[in-house]
């Protein structure tokens, strides 16, 4: 098998393996009187073909010595500030420090993408979701045809992890561990006692390797099998099942499973060396591995301009392994070394000039002062950073054909280019053993000296992760790391206890509708109930997929019945049983309703001065006499603005004539506001209906440009701003319709306008208060994210944010505070770039269809740019829908009628009694602004103070 | 950050330019000196061993011969490969596994397996002697068959 068999026996291993096995349960079960059985033979003893000799947790023992193994956590890398990136460096460093006089074996494999796992944790997790309409994609087609789509994409998952020499092993512990067998029946402590000498030594490199940096945790028994496996079986692919993982130690008859899964085996000086999988998933697959080395390396610039030079290897269209072997020296071993090169430089000077009047070469100057240096790094400051190590690192990489390897180890030859040499050695068969745990180095040849900052600044765990494991697939990772993204909008309400308020943010055609669109198609499948609010209508044609058919209705907003928009009704009166869980329900539920009442006044109010001339609106009377008929009004649900204008006729304060002249001005666009005021006795609000999509579009909306002030608006652009706040506050009310625990969402588009109007924070608030309580997630999408940033607290409030791309300077940078990433970092020319198109095709006829890229922050310290990809036969009729581009040569290029909603005539009956208690209603003021109105107002000082005001200066 | 490996300092090129005051015409690592003393002696006792004589002319190919080994040899190793590990790489060539062609073991065979229909069985001696007279040559001819068998060559049916 591996070459280096001592018992050369007929039988093969894993038939003696198994006769040993037996044979020892059978000793176990008749040890009573420890006699062999009769007729019994005795059983041909086995060797390991490897080093490894036992396996007991986490340590591995061969003949000579013992290592503790760890799993290392992986490390986020991109979108991270430089200090924070060297602080990782340093951490990791301190931590190879302190292994001084050890031998660490650092292991770099990788296992594939779960599909399976995430397949199913995301059907797990469908819950309610969609019923399947006949003739149309079925759930279960659209998970196999998700699948399908993560399978072609073959990506693997990075694991790390790194052994440490805990001490080497002396003649007596040999001699106990073969003796183990007899020696347990009569003094079992002897057999342990090796093992509980060393536990204080292994609970230091527990406690040093799992320290911030490393973040490294004992491997698991299945771990510990899945590396030795997939070491043994070098660059086959990864095993389908593996056996079961033993809960006893692993003995030498055991490992034989694992060297028996593969043969090694080459031809004198060929390139590659040849794998077999001879067992299990892999029988009769054969792999050319090329083994490659790290030769001489050029100063890096870590972190600044160089990625840290291991994890470079993920760029690679395939999986790289790594084996390092690293001993950390000793400074006084060191140090003698040093003092040895720095007489041989003095002595080789000396023989140019002295002995033969000649001038000695540069490089000799240049050694001296670099010993000098490293002379002065190792014995200045506290810190070990100073400390040196020796080192051999391999990669390996395999191909079904002996081609296909060397291509990917020129690949790799490339891709390190020019800084980084790597060599491509003979002996692979030797090489290629290294990378089994528990091997001896087979060669001494290409040694890396260096500190261990050197070594700390090849990162091999970080890596790109952003997402979970169970949501829905968004696309891939595209940094140096190719991962698949999965969402789950959810999680964070669940689980994280976190806000579900998702910041969008991207120019014109970065792809928001698409990214939304998709998300929201997705999430319907899982089982959620989505309301968009889309001013411009594209959505509206989610309801048209036939899928989604039965389950969806757009509105149109702007034809729907009078009073759709009753800024009264659009804040939801809460329920009493919704309060059941609080402590005091029914004193919860009061203060809930006067916050309701309170949220309403102030609605009003703003979007009245909202509608009203801006030279009026700003008068200070204007605001008093607006506040004071908005009082006399109330907050009942079933009021209406056409209320607020008799109460302004009505008034009778000092202001009386003032008054009249701003109920005159709202009277003549009385007309207009037809959607706010309802008709007599028809309340489009009785109508419930179980829609799991509702898209209220507002098409024909006239809207204000990008960066015109508020003083600049037309009355039909300050209605416009207005209707879409109300819609925005409609769609916030469907949340509380639907039970608490439902996956609801809701997702504004154009949010623009919600830094534009007062009541945009306190919308922004509600959001972030509710979406958590109502498992809510909120997607607010915008082409410029300055507009959320003027809301304020809103980056504390956010949980998620998408960044597509931006092409001002100021909208780049405002973005990357959203997603609070360093500024002025050069993480803004990452904006810039996101899904550009290379310079030569811009001319291009073509249209643009390159999947768009988004940089994801996903709320939970993941941030990553990100590959939006919705491919895939199964979504082909999606991909259609969501095409918002205009083409004019599109087939069937008509307007599609929106559907309009016909509510019922029959008037909402409010039936309970309106109360309200003063306390309750001091504070829903004070929560949602009123009161610090009326004092500004009172003291003159207007309006126009606000924030909300002030435009896009 | 700027990091980078100590290599530098242990790639010093220790020369012996020769004799002071005397150069040679050529820098050779002290290393080339000490393989260049072991292949002439290698190549001095070869030629010892062809029959050629002690003489100036064979002396002469014997330098140039070792010369062009020893640059051979030189140009291999490297303060990156090091003369032994090329050698132990060289050795680990050689005793790396090679592909087995030939299969062991096989298909299991049961041809080498006696096999009687009936057990012996204890005999009555009126039945015994009855059997001996009518078919003894048969009986004999059973056992020559089983003798072939137990040699592993398939008889007729």
């Amino acid at each position: 098998m591996f070459g280096r068999r001592r018992d050369r026996d007929r039988r093969s291993a894993a038939h003696v393996a198994q006769h040993a096995a037996a044979a020892r349960d059978d000793r176990k079960v008749y040890s009573k009187r420890g006699r062999r059985l009769p007729g019994e033979q005795s059983v041909p003893s086995y060797t390991p073909s490897i080093a490894a000799r036992s396996i007991d947790g986490h340590l591995l023992r061969t003949g000579q010595e013992v290592y503790a193994w760890y799993r290392l956590a992986p490390q986020r890398w991109s979108f991270r500030s430089d200090s924070q990136r060297q602080d990782l460096i340093a951490a990791i460093a301190g931590q190879y420090a302190e292994l001084q006089g050890r031998w660490m074996h650092l292991r770099v494999t990788n296992r594939p993408y779960p599909i399976r796992m995430w397949a199913e944790a995301h059907v797990h997790n469908a819950v309610r979701r969609l019923p399947d309409t006949p003739g149309t994609l079925s759930f279960d087609d659209y998970m196999v045809g998700e699948q399908q789509q993560l399978m072609g994409r073959s990506m693997a998952e990075k694991e790390v992890y790194l052994g440490v020499q805990v001490q080497t092993r002396n003649m007596m512990d040999r001699a106990v561990e073969r003796a183990a067998p007899v020696l347990r029946k009569v003094f079992p402590d002897a057999v342990d006692a090796e093992l509980v000498a060393i536990e204080s030594e292994i609970d230091h490199l527990d406690q040093v390797i799992g320290s911030a940096g490393l973040e490294g945790r004992p491997a698991t028994a299945e771990e510990m099998s899945w590396l030795m496996h997939r070491s043994c079986s070098l660059g086959l692919p990864a095993p389908r099942n593996l056996p079961a993982v033993p809960g006893a130690p692993w003995e030498p008859e055991d490992l034989a499973s694992f060297t028996d899964a593969a043969d090694f085996h080459q031809e004198p000086y060929s390139p590659t060396v040849t794998v077999r999988g001879r067992t299990g998933s892999n029988a009769g697959i054969k792999r050319h591995v090329a083994v490659l080395t790290v030769g001489l390396m050029h100063g890096l610039q870590i972190p600044e301009q160089d990625d840290p030079w291991v994890q470079r290897s993920d760029r690679l269209p395939a999986a790289v392994e790594w084996s390092a072997r690293i001993y950390v020296r000793r400074p006084e071993e060191v140090s003698g070394e040093l003092q040895r090169q720095m007489s041989k430089v003095r002595s080789q000077v000396r023989h140019y000039t002295d002995e033969h009047e000649l001038d000695p070469p540069q490089s000799l100057a240049r050694q001296a002062s670099r010993v000098l240096e490293i002379d002065d790094e190792m014995t200045s400051g506290f810190t070990a950073l100073g400390t040196r190590v020796r080192s051999w690192w391999r990669l390996a990489v395999s191909g079904p054909t002996e081609r296909e390897a060397l291509r990917l180890a020129q690949g790799l030859l490339d891709l390190y280019k020019p800084k980084v040499a790597i060599e491509h050695p003979e002996a692979q068969y030797a090489i290629a053993r290294e990378f089994i745990p528990g091997e001896p180095l087979s060669s001494s040849a290409y040694l890396r000296r260096g500190s261990v900052l050197w070594a700390a600044s090849a990162v091999p765990t970080a890596t790109a992760e952003v997402g979970d494991r169970r949501g829905i697939l968004l696309g891939e990772t595209v940094t140096a790391t190719r991962r698949p993204v999965a969402w789950d909008p959810w999680m964070a309400q669940e689980l994280r206890d976190s806000s579900g308020l998702t910041a969008m943010v991207a120019g014109l055609g970065a792809g928001k509708s698409f990214l939304g669109g998709g998300i929201v198609y997705k999430t319907l499948r899982a089982g959620a109930h989505w309301t968009l609010l889309d001013p411009s209508g594209p959505l509206a044609a989610l309801c048209e997929l036939p899928e989604l058919k039965p389950y969806a209705r757009p509105i149109n907003l702007l034809n729907a019945q009078a009073g759709i928009l009753n800024p009264y009704r659009v804040v939801a009166e809460p329920q009493l049983d919704h309060f059941v869980d609080e402590e005091d329900p029914e004193r919860a539920w009061r203060r809930e309703r006067a916050l309701a009442a309170a949220t309403r006044r102030r609605l009003v109010l703003d979007v009245l001065s909202g509608l009203l001339p801006f030279e009026v609106a700003r008068l200070p009377q204007t605001r008093i006499v607006l506040l004071r008929a908005v009082r006399t009004v109330g907050g009942r649900p079933d009021a209406h603005p056409g209320m607020v204008f008799e109460a302004l006729r009505r008034d009778s304060s000092e202001h009386h004539e003032h008054a009249v002249v701003v109920a005159d001005f709202l009277d003549e666009m009385r007309e207009r506001m037809s959607l706010l005021i309802p008709e007599q006795d028809a309340d489009p609000y009785n109508e419930v209906r179980d829609d799991r999509l509702t898209v209220l579009t507002m098409a024909g909306l006239n809207l204000p440009k990008d960066g015109v002030g508020r003083e600049h608006w037309t009355d039909a652009e300050a209605l416009g701003v207005e209707m879409l706040n109300l819609a925005a506050w409609l769609t916030q009310r469907s949340i509380y319709e639907r039970p608490k625990d439902l996956r609801k969402g809701v997702w504004i588009d154009e949010a623009f306008f919600l830094s534009e109007v007062p009541t945009g924070r306190v919308l922004m608030n509600r959001f972030a208060r509710d979406s958590r309580k109502w498992n809510v997630r909120v997607l607010l999408s915008s082409q410029i994210p300055a507009d959320f940033l003027k809301i304020q607290g809103f980056v504390t409030l956010l949980d998620s944010v998408f960044v597509g791309r931006l092409d001002d300077d100021q909208a780049q940078a405002d973005a990357l505070r959203l997603l609070k990433v360093p500024i002025g970092a050069g993480y803004e020319q990452v904006v810039a770039s996101l899904g550009r198109r290379p310079g030569g095709v811009r001319t291009n006829l073509e249209r643009d269809r390159a999947p768009r890229q988004f940089i994801f922050g996903d709320g939970a310290g993941g941030v990553e740019r990100i590959r939006i990809d919705f491919s895939g036969p199964h979504l082909e009729h999606l991909r259609n829908a969501l095409d918002t581009t205009p083409d004019a040569l599109r087939d069937g290029a008509e307007p599609t009628d929106v559907e309009v909603s016909s509510p019922p005539q029959d008037p909402f009956a409010y039936a309970e009694q309106y109360t309200d208690e003063y306390d309750d209603e001091l504070a829903a003021d004070l929560e949602v602004g009123l009161t610090d109105e009326l004092v500004d107002s009172a003291h003159g000082e207007g309006g126009n103070r606000r924030t909300g005001r002030e435009g896009r200066a | 950050m700027r990091v980078r490996t100590d290599d530098e300092v242990y790639r010093v090129d220790a020369v012996w330019l020769g004799p002071p005051k005397a150069t040679f015409p050529w820098r050779a690592r002290y290393v080339a000196w000490g393989v260049g003393i072991v292949v002439f002696l290698l190549v001095t006792a070869i030629q010892r061993q062809l029959g050629f004589g002690f003489d100036f002319i064979t002396t002469g190919w014997g330098f140039v011969a070792t010369i062009f080994l020893t640059r051979v040899i030189c140009s291999r190793i490297s303060h990156e490969r090091p003369l032994s590990s090329v050698t132990a790489m060289w050795v680990r060539e050689l005793t790396a596994p090679r592909e087995t062609t030939s299969g062991r073991g096989g298909a299991a065979s049961a041809a080498r397996i006696r096999v009687n229909a009936q057990r012996p069985r204890k005999r009555h001696k009126k039945a015994a002697k009855r059997a001996s007279a009518a078919g003894r040559s048969q009986h004999r001819g059973q056992q020559d068959r089983r003798q072939k068998e137990v040699r592993g060559v398939r008889t007729p049916a």
